[in-house]
C-alpha cells in the first residue's frame, strides 16, 4: 500500500476515558475479526488488563477502511497505556504515530493526564484531533467539554468530534475526520532501513516479536538487520502486520507498523526506542527518542519458597522482554534468600508486575518495602546513592542525604481544594502554584518528596476527593533530607524485608503503621511475639502477638474425621507460604500488608 | 469384626444457631417408624444377615444414638430401634443416647432405661440463658436438669460450650460445678465453632456477632475438673474413671465404625487400606437405597490412614501404641518422623516412650500445629 493510504494513529487518554473501548469499535468496524470471537478490551490481552480495565502494554492493529470517496486506507492503530506510571511506554506508542485522538470524556472533562499526555504528544509533532467520547450518558456535558479544550489545552474546539465510543454513534464520522487530518507518513522509501522498535513480546515457539514503524526504507525476510545500540545482527525470518493476530507480509516499507521475527533469543539484544536498519546499507543516523529507561522505584521481588528461585529468575526473563521499563538484578536477603533487587517506574508497575509474575507463573511472591534512590554524601566527601536499605552506610559516616522531589500537577473541583490542599501538605508539599481553570475546577502545583507518593499518595487523593481530583507528576531534582533507617523485629529478629529508609519525622508513625499490620496477619504462635520497629538501638514502636491458649479441633468424632483431615491437609500446604523469622511463621500476606498504603 | 455402631436420629424440634449437622423440624409419625424401619433393615446388612452381603459381618461393640435429638422420637420408637439394632448386631455393654432437657421426659427416660441405655448424654451448652440466647439455643433450665438426674438411673453426661461471646471463666466454672454437683459424671466442653452456612456464621460475618479471641480460662478449667476426679480422657471430653465413653474411644482408636441413619459415617477395613461410607441426607432416597451401594465412598490409602491414625490418636493421653503402628504401617514411628519428633518432644507437646508417642496435656491443647509439624515433616511416606 502506498504512504499515501496509510495513517499511523493512537489514541490517548486519561484512564477510564474510553480508549480501549473505542479502540473495540474500531476493530468491529474493520471486520478483522469474526463476531463471535469479539470480546471487550480486546487489545488488552493480560488478564490484568481486562480486570483492571486499564491498558498495560502498549498494541498495535492495522485496520482496513474504505473512505467516503472509495479510497482504500490502512489505519494503524498504536493503543497506549493511560497511567502515569507507563509514560515512557505512551511516549514509544507517540514516537511510531503521525497523529493522535485525544480522547475526552464528556462527563468528567479534561484532567491532569490529559493534559500531560497531550504535551507528549504535541512534542513528538503528531496532529491532534480532539475527541470528546461517553455523549451518550445523561451526565455529558458536551459544551463545557468544548469549554475545557479550548481553555486548558489550547486546541480548537470546532474541530472535536463527538462519539460515543460504548454505542458508535460519532464513530463513522471520526474515520473520516482522521483520515483528512492526520497526514500520510512521508519517509523515503529508497533510503537505508530506518525502523523504530515501539514494543516487543515473547513468543516461545518463534522468539522474539519485535513490533516496529518502518521511517524509511524496507525489510523483507532473508535481509540481515542491524540494532543500532548493540550493533547486533539477525536474518530476517518473517515480516508482517496486526490483524489481531499475526499476518504474514512479504516486506514491511516505509510508512509501515508492523512486526518481524529475526531469531531473536535474547531479551536484551531488543531494546525498546532502539532504532533497526540492514547490515549491508546502514542509515547514517538512528531515529530520535531512545533512552534508558529510569527507574523510580526499587524493591525486592522473593520467592516465597526458596526452592522456586530459578522459576522466579525465568518469570523475570521473560517479563523483562514484554516490560522494557522493567529493570533488575541478583539480591540476596537473611530472612528470604535469593531474590532479585527491581527497579519499577511507579507504584502502579509494581503492583502489576508482581501481580504478572503470580498469576502467569503461577509463583507466591514477597516482595521488599519499596524505596527511592537517594543520593548520600559521606563525610569523607564521597557520594553514594542508595536505593537499597541494605546498602544504607553507618549513620556515624553520614554528612548529608538527599532525596528526590517531584512537581505534581493536580486538578481538582474546587469544593475539594481544602481536603487536596491539607493532604499535600501532610506528604511535605510545597505549594508552587495555583489557578482556576473555571469556576468549578482548580489547578495546584506541589513540589514534594517522591517518597511520600510511594505508598498512599493516589489513593488518599482520590478518597479526599471523591474520586474527582487527577494527578501526574515528573521527578524535578534532589533535595536535602534526613534519613533514618528503620527495622522492623519479629521476636527480636530483624525481618530485613521490612526495612526502609525514612524521612526521619515519619519513622515514628511508620513503624507503628507497620507494626500494626503485622500484628493483624502474623498468626498467633505458641508463645508471645513481640513486634517492633527500632531506628538504630532505639525502639520507636511496639506491638505483642499474644500466646495461643488452645489450637485444636474441639471435636472429632466419626462424621468429622475426613473434613478435620482435609483442613489438616490444607494447614500443612499453608505452612509452605510461610517464611520462618527465627522460629516465628510469617505469612506472605504479611510483607503484602506491612507495605500497604493505611486504610483510608 | 468388632465395631462401634452409631445411629444417626435427623430429627430437632428447632435448629440451633451454631449447629451445622443434619437435622430436619418438621415430621411425621409414619416417616419416623419407616426411618426406624430402614435403620434396623441396614442394621441387618451389616450383620451380613441379608443375602448378598459381601462385607464381613459386624458385631457391635458399642452403641451410640445421636443426631439430631433421639429424645424427640416418638414413644416406642426408640425401644423397637434399639432391639432392631440389637438383634441384627448384638447387644453391647454400652449403649449411650443424647438427649435435650425439654424432650428428655419422665416417659422417655423410663423407655430408654427399660431398651438398655447405660449413658444418657445431655446437650446442655451454658446454664446461662443470656449466653444460649447468643448462640440461639432454647436455654436449659437448671430445674429440669434435676428432674432428670432423680429419673436417670445410669450414667448421665453432659455437653457445654466454651467460647460463647459474653461468657466468661466464672460463667463456664459455675456450669462445671453445679453439674458435678448434680452428678453428672462425664463432661465434653467444647470450643464454639462457627460451621459455615449456619445462621451463626451469617451473624458473625455482618458483624453482629463477635468472636472472642480468648475465652474462659482454658486451664483453670481443666484444673478444676481434676480437683473433682475428673480425668481428661481426650481433648475436650472429661470423666470419673470408668466412665468414659468407649464408643467416643473407638474413633479415636482408629477402630472400625458403621454408622446408620441419614449422613451417618462408617470406616471398614478393607485389604491394607480403609472406606468410608457416608449415607445420603435425603430422606426418601435413604429410604429405599442400599446403604452400601448408595452411600458416597471415600477411599482410605496407607498414607490417608497414617494421618487419621496419628490426627485421632494423639487427641487421647494414651496416645498412639508403637505397636499398633508396627503393624498397620510397616515400619517404627521413630523412622517416620525423625527429628521432627525430638523437636517436638522439646517443646514438651509429646512423649515418646517404648510403647506409644503421647501427647501431653500441652500438647492436647496445640494439637493442630503439633500435627501440622509432624505431617510435614514426615521424612517417608506411608505404604500405598
Amino acid at each position: 500500500m502506498k504512504q499515501s493510504q496509510i495513517r499511523n494513529f493512537c489514541i490517548i487518554a486519561h484512564i477510564d476515558h474510553g480508549k480501549s473501548t473505542l479502540a473495540d469499535r474500531f476493530i468491529q468496524r474493520a471486520k478483522i475479526i469474526a463476531e463471535r470471537e469479539f470480546k471487550d478490551q480486546i487489545l488488552d490481552s493480560m488478564d490484568i488488563e481486562r480486570e483492571r480495565g486499564i491498558t498495560i502494554k502498549s498494541q498495535a492493529v492495522s485496520l482496513p477502511y474504505t473512505g467516503e470517496d472509495g479510497t482504500a486506507y490502512e489505519l494503524n492503530l498504536v493503543d497506549t497505556p493511560g497511567h502515569v506510571d507507563f509514560s515512557y511506554e505512551v511516549s514509544r506508542a507517540i514516537s511510531s504515530c503521525d497523529g493522535a485522538l485525544l480522547l475526552v470524556d464528556a462527563t468528567q472533562g479534561v484532567e491532569a493526564q490529559t493534559v500531560s499526555n497531550l504535551y507528549l504528544a504535541t512534542d513528538h509533532d503528531l496532529e491532534i484531533i480532539p475527541v470528546i467520547n461517553k455523549i451518550d450518558l445523561a451526565a455529558a456535558d458536551i459544551e463545557r467539554a468544548k469549554e475545557e479544550i479550548e481553555s486548558d489545552l489550547g486546541l480548537d474546539a470546532e474541530s472535536a468530534v463527538s462519539i460515543s465510543a460504548k454505542t458508535g454513534e460519532g464513530v463513522p464520522e471520526l474515520l473520516e475526520v482522521l483520515v483528512k487530518q492526520i497526514p500520510a507518513p512521508s519517509g523515503v522509501v529508497d533510503a537505508p532501513l530506518r525502523a523504530l522498535i515501539f514494543d516487543s513480546h515473547y513468543d516461545p515457539y518463534r522468539g522474539v516479536i519485535v513490533h516496529l514503524r518502518v521511517f524509511d526504507g524496507s525489510l523483507r525476510p532473508g535481509d540481515e538487520i542491524l540494532v543500532w545500540s548493540s550493533r547486533a545482527r539477525h536474518k530476517v525470518e518473517e515480516t508482517g502486520q496486526f490483524r489481531i493476530v499475526l499476518v504474514e507480509t512479504d516486506e514491511l516499507h516505509a510508512g509501515d507498523v508492523g512486526y518481524m521475527i529475526a531469531g531473536i533469543k535474547t531479551i536484551s539484544d531488543i531494546r525498546v526506542g532502539d532504532t533497526i536498519t540492514t547490515a549491508v546499507n546502514p542509515c547514517a543516523e538512528p531515529l530520535p527518542g531512545f533512552r534508558d529507561v529510569k527507574p523510580v522505584v526499587f524493591s525486592s521481588i522473593y520467592p516465597v519458597d526458596a526452592n522456586d528461585y530459578d522459576e522466579l529468575a525465568v518469570a523475570m526473563d521473560k517479563l523483562k522482554l514484554n516490560d522494557a521499563s522493567l529493570v533488575y538484578e541478583k539480591d540476596s536477603s537473611a530472612a528470604l534468600g535469593f531474590g532479585f533487587r527491581c527497579g519499577f517506574l511507579g507504584m502502579l508497575h509494581l503492583e502489576v508486575v508482581q501481580e504478572r509474575i503470580e498469576r502467569e507463573f503461577n509463583l507466591s511472591i514477597v516482595l521488599t518495602a519499596p524505596s527511592v534512590k537517594y543520593q548520600v554524601t559521606l563525610t569523607d566527601g564521597t557520594e553514594i546513592d542508595v536505593d537499597n536499605p541494605e546498602i544504607y552506610p553507618d549513620p556515624g559516616t553520614i554528612d548529608s542525604a538527599q532525596e528526590p522531589y517531584i512537581r505534581a500537577d493536580i486538578l481538582t473541583p474546587s469544593v475539594y481544594l481544602g481536603n487536596v490542599m491539607a493532604l499535600c501538605l501532610e506528604k511535605r508539599g510545597i505549594q508552587q502554584n495555583m489557578h482556576y481553570l473555571d469556576e468549578r475546577r482548580v489547578q495546584i502545583v506541589y513540589e514534594m518528596p517522591l517518597t511520600e507518593v510511594l505508598f498512599d499518595f493516589y489513593d488518599k487523593l482520590k478518597t479526599v476527593s471523591r474520586g474527582y481530583a487527577s494527578f501526574d507528576y515528573e521527578i524535578i531534582d534532589y533535595r536535602p533530607t534526613v534519613l533514618v533507617k528503620l527495622d522492623i523485629l519479629v521476636n527480636g529478629k530483624p525481618l530485613d524485608a521490612l526495612s526502609q529508609l525514612v524521612f526521619r519525622e515519619n519513622a515514628a508513625g511508620r513503624a507503628r503503621q507497620i507494626c500494626r499490620r503485622l500484628k493483624e496477619e502474623i498468626p498467633r504462635h505458641q508463645f508471645k511475639i513481640p513486634l517492633q520497629g527500632a531506628v538504630g538501638s532505639t525502639i520507636i514502636a511496639r506491638e505483642t502477638i499474644n500466646a495461643l491458649r488452645k489450637d485444636v479441633t474441639a471435636k472429632c468424632y466419626g462424621g468429622d474425621i475426613s473434613r478435620k483431615r482435609k483442613l489438616l491437609e490444607k494447614q500443612k500446604k499453608g505452612k509452605k507460604r510461610m517464611k520462618l523469622v527465627g522460629n516465628v511463621e510469617v505469612p506472605q500476606s504479611a510483607f503484602l500488608s506491612a507495605l500497604k498504603s493505611d486504610d483510608v | 469384626m468388632r465395631c462401634g455402631v452409631y445411629v444417626h436420629i435427623p430429627y430437632c424440634s428447632r435448629k440451633c444457631d451454631y449447629c451445622a449437622f443434619h437435622s430436619i423440624t418438621h415430621w411425621t409419625a409414619l416417616a419416623e417408624h419407616a426411618l426406624i424401619d430402614k435403620i434396623v433393615s441396614d442394621a441387618m446388612v451389616f450383620s451380613n444377615r441379608e443375602a448378598g452381603s459381601a462385607a464381613p459381618p459386624v458385631e457391635a461393640k458399642t452403641l451410640y444414638i445421636g443426631g439430631g435429638t433421639p429424645s424427640t422420637l416418638g414413644p416406642g420408637q426408640l425401644a423397637r430401634l434399639i432391639s432392631g439394632v440389637t438383634a441384627a448386631l448384638g447387644r453391647p455393654e454400652e449403649i449411650t443416647c443424647e438427649a435435650n432437657p425439654e424432650s428428655a421426659t419422665a416417659k422417655f427416660l423410663a423407655e430408654a432405661g427399660e431398651a438398655g441405655v447405660t449413658r444418657l448424654s445431655i446437650g446442655v451448652q451454658s446454664l446461662f440463658p443470656r449466653l444460649c440466647t447468643v448462640i440461639g439455643r432454647r436455654p436449659t433450665h437448671v430445674k429440669e436438669l434435676e428432674r432428670i438426674r432423680s429419673e436417670w438411673q445410669g450414667v448421665l453426661a453432659a455437653d457445654l460450650i466454651i467460647g460463647i461471646p459474653g461468657q466468661t471463666t466464672d460463667d463456664l466454672m459455675a456450669d462445671v460445678t453445679q453439674l458435678v454437683e448434680m452428678g453428672f459424671s462425664h463432661l465434653s466442653i467444647y470450643d464454639l465453632s462457627v460451621e459455615s452456612d449456619t445462621p451463626l456464621a451469617r451473624r458473625v460475618a455482618s458483624g453482629r456477632v463477635v468472636i472472642p479471641e480468648d475465652g474462659p480460662d482454658w486451664p483453670a478449667v481443666c484444673t478444676t475438673l481434676a480437683r473433682f476426679g475428673f480425668v481428661r480422657y481426650e481433648v475436650s471430653n472429661f470423666a470419673l474413671p470408668g466412665h468414659e465413653s468407649q464408643h467416643n474411644l473407638g474413633y479415636w482408636r482408629s477402630e472400625p465404625y458403621v454408622g446408620l441413619g441419614p449422613s451417618a459415617v462408617s470406616t471398614l477395613p478393607v485389604g491394607d487400606g480403609a472406606r468410608r461410607l457416608v449415607q445420603t441426607t435425603d430422606h426418601a432416597r435413604f429410604l429405599c437405597t442400599h446403604p452400601f451401594h448408595d452411600a458416597e465412598v471415600e477411599v482410605l490409602d496407607g498414607a490417608t490412614l497414617l494421618t487419621e491414625f496419628l490426627m485421632l490418636g494423639l487427641r487421647i493421653p494414651e496416645g498412639v501404641s508403637l505397636r499398633r503402628f508396627r503393624s498397620k504401617f510397616g515400619g517404627e514411628l521413630a523412622e517416620f518422623f525423625g527429628r521432627c519428633l525430638t523437636d517436638l518432644e522439646k517443646h514438651g507437646m509429646l512423649v515418646l516412650d517404648e510403647h506409644a508417642l503421647r501427647p501431653t496435656a500441652r500438647g492436647m491443647d496445640m494439637l493442630n500445629g503439633t500435627l501440622v509439624d509432624l505431617l510435614s515433616n514426615a521424612t517417608r511416606g506411608a505404604p500405598g
